[in-house]
């Protein structure tokens, strides 16, 4: 069985990774340093990589309290993907798949052709049955959404 | 039955992008130009300054070029991503774009652009030329620009202006008196000219630059007074604020508005259009539209020529001073 | 004062009036619903249609846009947990929990309660006493600002949920993203590498819809095909209807989001987002029962629509007697006015005092004719869920994705959606709360501008914020919040440990 604190822990580290490399290496190369008018534009997102470098070592502590010291043996991380569901995982990444396959759509064919197409797409993927329906629906949707949008709000939609 | 559903669904989108790849681009002649709508990008949000001039342009002309003009708005980035998206357009006629100050002239030099201000851009035709004036609540105790240096100088970095829009060219004009009058004052940046006025009412800065349009019921209502304009003559609905050149500081900025293509548009084309602008220009309805909007006492014509040349002046003026600012890119 | 009233209920009264009121809020109540449609956009897009129309059929048409799609946003927010804009996050989190016990009808029949008696109450303000109001939000300087911002962040740790540390970590993470984009001071773009689509910052509604939305429909597709659980929507069941008893008992909590909102909303902008966090907030802190919150406590969804609806009214008041838009819709506003031959202004009372009196009269009618529609309408809402969920997340994943690309015409607004859909689906599955994230990355740009000026004003001495009464007033509100947070954290964790 999963410890409690494994996730905490997990998400800690990795957040207080990213907190140390904004602060020493995103800020001083993505910010320029002025300082002509008050506090330089850096000092604020300096203020907040701190304060998440903070949080995110309360987190690992509280995480370690939590009685997942083991969380760093090898079985342990083991045990964890043993015991994660493939199932839901694959489903999120088949939807969130053709969620981009959306934005290619709009960005190459256009909102006419792919709104229905990936409207169908995704019924599929939610294992939806009755494909007329389906069908209508995607139809449908694209007619009201271009009426909505492009003919009443005016917004030119590619 | 589902894969191979899906599996169709996907070979069919896919054909489509390939379809959209292929079928590209087709050239056409002055002659029988405009053959269908053209578009104006307007690179700042609906419901502006610049939207509704863009807005009133595009209703009339469609009198003197017989196709439609639709107008969409593209903001972002500081106006960038609208004049960009112009700039990448066919250069076909049919995508214009409304000029403003800033994505010519300050934005280029502070941040990275991906075209260049004058090189990539063709400036058609000028509408407006928006004053700026140094505005103070009525009960300072100063009458022109030269009580306020007077005071700055007697107490260095002890005055405050509010500043809209560090950067732009509200700023560069503010930076630029202050160059020329030699005096220390403390900036608080604010966002918007509004935020600016809100500052000066509730006594929180001691002046700011204001189009005349942000500061008219002020100044009508009786709680904030200007000191003088950054303009070559008075303006005629304030005749007895004096210019800044009036009072012995040589600035003179003003923001421009009016409509761009790309640099690669065929002369005929801009030609014509430039023709059709004009007649616009000239309308009555159209004016009607601009004194309702605001934009009377701003109108400013200027045909293509005079707009290049307008353009890359305030380019080249606006460059020194950002950069002596340390704001450039 | 008051025969100005009359007559301007004599003037919004003829037929024509009241059809562009009615046309106005039904659209405006759709546009909120429909998960990526804001109120400003609707505003904003529907403007240049009252080019050629008469001033009070035009202005009313756009005030019942701009009310119905504050209501509007609640209604999917608590359905389906798709909140469209920042004052329906806040919602969601009480309203959607109720919906999953089966009470979604009477989640909505309060929300248009409450909804209602805020427009009213702020309708009331802004007709009585509008200029005074103008004069106190003159008062807000910098140091006002900081203060305020400060008690709107502080709001973060009480909506942490379980782990205060989490709230934290994800109101860190939205303070960041806020700082993507131009410096709030100088101008300078700031962790752009150099993208000009980074250069104006992530835009609010793509970084809500999919933190919420898209998170949401993530969630519930690992459902898909998985044994004994089926994708379905909560099914209202069970009685629905609000007795007097239950109104009388949250009707204080209803006054006291109205005042929230109406006094955040007459701040230029801090935007009714934050006032419905606020509101939602103190609910929690005065209740008797804060555990309850989150976990579908009727009077977090009271509290917070009373608060956004309490914010329109108020955001009008500078705006008409300062000429001072608080936000973008209130900005697009002005053009109306202005088109209309109404400059707002100290003058505009003076000059068109009887228009504008009709205008108002036409606002307290807009706040009547919405609630019409939102009572007549939970049946009609609340039939979204006997839809099949299959197609219904289909059809709204389309509908964000378009929406966002509305907001400014661009795709990359799409891409964000995206990212940050997959980022709140990580968020729930690591339980990091995305209220903070929202709540931060909102007030971030406020907040740090307001240091900024602050610093600037006082030479760098903090400590001179002792002279500011205003900001002091805020900074005890802010100690009194926090003092009550972590009481709240350390009985929940008593009563956890019994």
């Amino acid at each position: 069985m999963m410890k409690k604190g494994f996730k905490d822990i997990y998400t800690g580290l990795v957040l207080f990774a990213a907190s140390l490399l904004m602060f020493f290496y995103v800020i001083p190369h993505h910010i320029k340093a002025y300082t002509v008018y008050g506090l330089p534009p850096s000092f604020f997102p300096k203020v907040i990589t701190v304060a998440l470098g903070v949080f995110s070592f309360i987190l690992i502590i509280s995480g370690l309290r939590q009685g997942g010291k083991e969380a760093f043996s090898l079985e342990a991380i083991k045990e964890h993907f043993r015991s994660i569901d493939g199932r839901p995982a694959r489903n999120v990444l088949m939807i969130f798949g053709i969620a981009i396959l959306y934005y290619i759509g709009l960005a190459t064919i256009g909102f006419i052709i792919s709104t229905p197409i990936i409207i169908f797409l995704l019924g599929i993927a939610f294992r939806w049955k009755r494909y007329v329906i389906l069908i209508l629906i995607s139809g449908l949707t694209t007619t009201v959404l271009y009426l909505i949008f492009g003919v009443v709000l005016g917004s030119p939609l590619p | 039955m589902k894969k191979a559903l899906m599996i169709l669904m996907v070979a069919l989108m896919a054909g489509g992008m390939a379809l959209w790849a292929g079928g590209q681009q087709e050239a056409e002649s002055a002659e029988s130009y405009p053959s269908k709508p053209m578009t104006l990008v307007v690179e700042y949000n609906a419901g502006g300054s610049t939207d509704m001039l863009g807005r009133a342009i595009a209703s009339i002309i469609p009198k003197y070029m017989s196709q439609p003009m639709v107008v969409v708005n593209k903001p972002g980035g500081s106006g960038m991503i609208g004049v960009d998206y112009v700039l990448k357009s066919n250069p076909d006629g049919y995508t214009l774009g409304t000029t403003s100050s800033g994505p010519f002239t300050t934005v280029p030099l502070t941040q990275q652009s991906p075209y260049d201000p004058i090189e990539d851009v063709v400036f058609i035709a000028n509408f407006t030329l928006g004053p700026i004036a140094i505005c103070v609540p009525a009960d300072a105790p100063w009458n022109d620009l030269n009580d306020l240096v007077k005071d700055a100088k007697a107490n260095p970095g002890k005055l405050i202006y509010g500043q809209n829009a560090p950067g732009g060219t509200t700023h560069m004009a503010m930076e630029t008196f202050r160059a020329a009058a030699g005096i220390d004052m403390k900036m608080i940046p604010y966002n918007s000219g509004s935020e600016v006025a809100a500052a000066l009412l509730g006594g929180h800065v001691n002046t700011g630059t204001l189009s005349p349009a942000e500061a008219a019921e002020h100044v009508k209502a009786g709680t904030l007074k200007m000191l003088g304009v950054f303009n070559a003559e008075r303006m005629t609905d304030y005749p007895d604020v004096k210019t800044a050149v009036e009072q012995g500081y040589d600035v003179q900025i003003a923001v421009p508005k009016g409509v761009f293509a790309p640099a690669a548009l065929d002369p005929a084309k801009i030609k014509m259009l430039e023709e059709a602008l004009e007649k616009v220009y000239n309308d009555e309805e159209f004016v009607a539209i601009a004194k309702k909007i605001g934009l009377g006492p701003e109108l400013y014509w200027m045909n293509m020529e005079d707009s290049q040349k307008f353009m890359s002046g305030m380019y080249n003026a606006m460059k020194p001073v950002v950069e002596s600012l340390g704001l450039g890119n | 004062m008051f025969h100005m009233i009359i007559n301007g209920f004599v003037d919004i009264l003829t037929v024509v009036n009241l059809l562009w009121i009615v046309f106005g809020t039904l659209l405006g109540i759709i546009i909120g619903a429909i998960p990526g449609l804001t109120a400003t956009m609707g505003v904003a897009l529907l403007l240049p249609l009252t080019f050629g129309m008469d001033t009070l059929p035009a202005i009313s048409m756009l005030l019942g846009i701009y009310c119905g799609g504050m209501y509007g946003g609640s209604i999917t927010a608590i359905l389906i947990n798709t909140p469209g804009t920042p004052a329906a996050a806040a919602t969601s989190l009480d309203g959607y929990p109720l919906a999953k016990k089966g009470q979604a009808g009477k989640a909505l029949k309060m929300a248009i309660f409450s909804s209602t008696v805020g427009g009213l109450f702020s309708a009331l303000m802004l007709i009585l006493i509008a200029p005074q109001l103008a004069k106190l939000a003159l008062k807000f300087g910098p140091p006002e600002y900081f203060a305020l911002v400060l008690l709107g962040l502080t709001v973060i740790a009480g909506i942490s949920g379980k782990s205060l540390t989490k709230g934290l970590i994800a109101g860190s993470l939205g303070l960041l993203m806020s700082c993507i984009g131009l410096d709030p001071m100088l101008g300078m773009p700031r962790l752009t590498f150099g993208n000009i689509y980074l250069s104006s910052g992530l835009s609010t509604v793509p970084v809500l819809i999919g933190l919420f939305a898209i998170a949401e429909i993530l969630e519930n597709s690992e459902k898909i095909g998985v044994q004994g659980k089926k994708l379905t929507l909560h099914k209202i069941s069970g009685d629905q209807r609000v007795s007097f008893k239950e109104f009388k008992s949250h009707f204080l909590t209803m006054i006291k989001g109205s005042l929230i909102g109406t006094y955040i909303g007459i701040i230029p902008g801090i935007g009714s987002g934050v006032s419905a966090f606020v509101s939602y907030n103190e609910a929690k802190r005065s209740s008797k029962h804060p555990e309850n919150f989150g976990k579908g406590e009727m009077a977090g969804v009271v509290a917070s629509e009373s608060a956004n609806n309490g914010a329109t009214g108020a955001t009008l008041i500078p705006l008409l007697t300062l000429g001072i838009p608080g936000d973008v819709v209130t900005a697009v506003l002005l053009g109306a006015f202005m088109i209309q031959g109404l400059t707002p202004g100290p003058l505009l009372f003076r000059d068109h005092g009887s228009t504008i009196f009709a205008i108002f009269a036409g606002f307290i009618l807009i706040n009547i004719v919405m609630f019409i529609f939102g009572l007549t309408g939970v049946k009609y809402f609340a039939l979204v869920n006997n839809l099949p969920a299959e197609l219904l997340y289909s059809v709204i994943f389309v509908m964000c994705a378009v929406g966002a690309f509305a907001v400014d015409n661009s795709l990359f607004n799409v891409l964000v959606v995206l990212i940050f859909g997959l980022a709140g689906y990580l968020f729930r599955k690591l339980e990091i709360p995305g209220g903070p994230f929202l709540i931060a990355f909102l007030l971030g740009p406020l907040f740090e501008s307001n240091m900024r000026r602050t610093v600037i004003l006082y030479d760098g001495n903090m400590l001179q914020i002792v002279k500011s009464p205003i900001a002091m007033f805020f900074l005890i509100l802010c100690a009194i919040s926090l003092f009550f947070i972590i009481r709240n954290n350390s009985q929940l964790k008593k009563i956890e440990r019994n």
